[in-house]
């Protein structure tokens, strides 16, 4: 039972499962829906506007990375690592070239969240669970340019 | 709400896409060059939990229930949706990252998901900035 719940990896179906849950119970326990990258702007905006220190969304990001810690810790702990599974095999493993790369995608994840109004939470889960249309077409366009970059960057063709 | 709260959703939203493989590079890169459709199955099963929890709660009249209702909005449709969009799926594609799981690998002592998320934090800086004139000029294309 621990080894399944801390050590492998969940099941889609019961991965699936954990996070359309915890979007309902993020409804009823914050009363807001959930979205991860608006939470960047108002720690982009946190250092002008006095307002934006006291977001609810700051300790929402910090939650996660120490939920990523738990989670690594209970599995048994891992050690840091600069490696990325297939991009150093497929790309590069040269630590300067991938800190570019994983920079450059980190800028791209951010304007265009922003300027797509949600990410893979706001509009990838909760808005295609409401049927909004926005969310649905920006899920889509999220998917299409993802299979034709990966399928360039790790196979050299689209 | 309490920042403790939602400091404690942080960390079971974390635990949770660590689990389920969302921050491993290779299950986002499997499921974009279509070899490998884990995480698609666990999006899939996700928005169909959402859907019925979002559906009956925004469906209630009166109670508990409508009082959660009144934050169930959809995202409206803005001019830079798709440019938006597009270039979030290529960053997605060459971090095998998004926002929230970027957050989560830095946790599990993934360091190239820091240079991710000061990247992140740039582009949504940038989009502060100039995102507005964007939308303006990407609104007076589409008209």
């Amino acid at each position: 039972m621990w080894t399944a719940v801390f050590v492998e990896r969940w099941p889609f179906w019961a991965g699936g499962i954990a996070i359309g849950v915890f979007v309902l119970a993020f409804l009823i326990g914050t009363r807001n829906l959930l979205g991860v990258s608006t939470g960047f702007a108002d720690a982009c905006a946190a250092p002008f506007e006095p307002k934006m220190r006291r977001s609810w969304r700051l300790p929402f990001l910090i939650g996660i990375i120490a939920g990523g810690f738990v989670a690594s810790l209970l599995a048994g702990g891992s050690a840091p690592t600069t490696r990325m599974g297939l991009f150093d095999a497929r790309v590069t493993g040269d630590f300067a070239l991938k800190a570019l790369a994983f920079t450059t995608g980190g800028v791209l994840l951010g304007f265009g969240s922003r300027l797509a109004n949600g990410c893979t939470s706001g509009h990838g889960i909760v808005g295609t669970a409401l049927f909004a249309k926005s969310s649905w077409i920006a899920m889509s366009v999220f998917f299409a340019t993802g299979i034709v970059v990966t399928h360039l960057l790790l196979r050299g063709s689209p | 709400v309490k920042p403790a709260t939602t400091l404690l959703f942080g960390v079971v939203f974390g635990f949770v896409l660590s689990r389920v493989g969302a921050t491993d590079y290779d299950a986002i890169a499997k499921m974009f060059l279509l070899e490998d459709f884990h995480l698609a199955g666990v999006m899939a099963v996700a928005v169909v939990v959402a859907a019925i929890g979002l559906g009956i709660i925004r469906r209630a009249r009166g109670g508990t229930l409508a009082r959660w209702a009144i934050v169930v909005q959809e995202k409206p449709m803005k001019p830079g949706l798709v440019l938006g969009a597009a270039l979030f799926g290529a960053g997605w594609a060459i971090t095998g990252t998004c926002p929230g799981t970027g957050l989560a690998q830095i946790g599990e002592g993934k360091v190239i998901a820091l240079f991710t998320v000061c990247g992140m934090l740039l582009g949504t800086a940038a989009y502060l900035r100039w995102g507005p004139r964007v939308e303006r000029a990407l609104g007076r294309i589409s008209r």
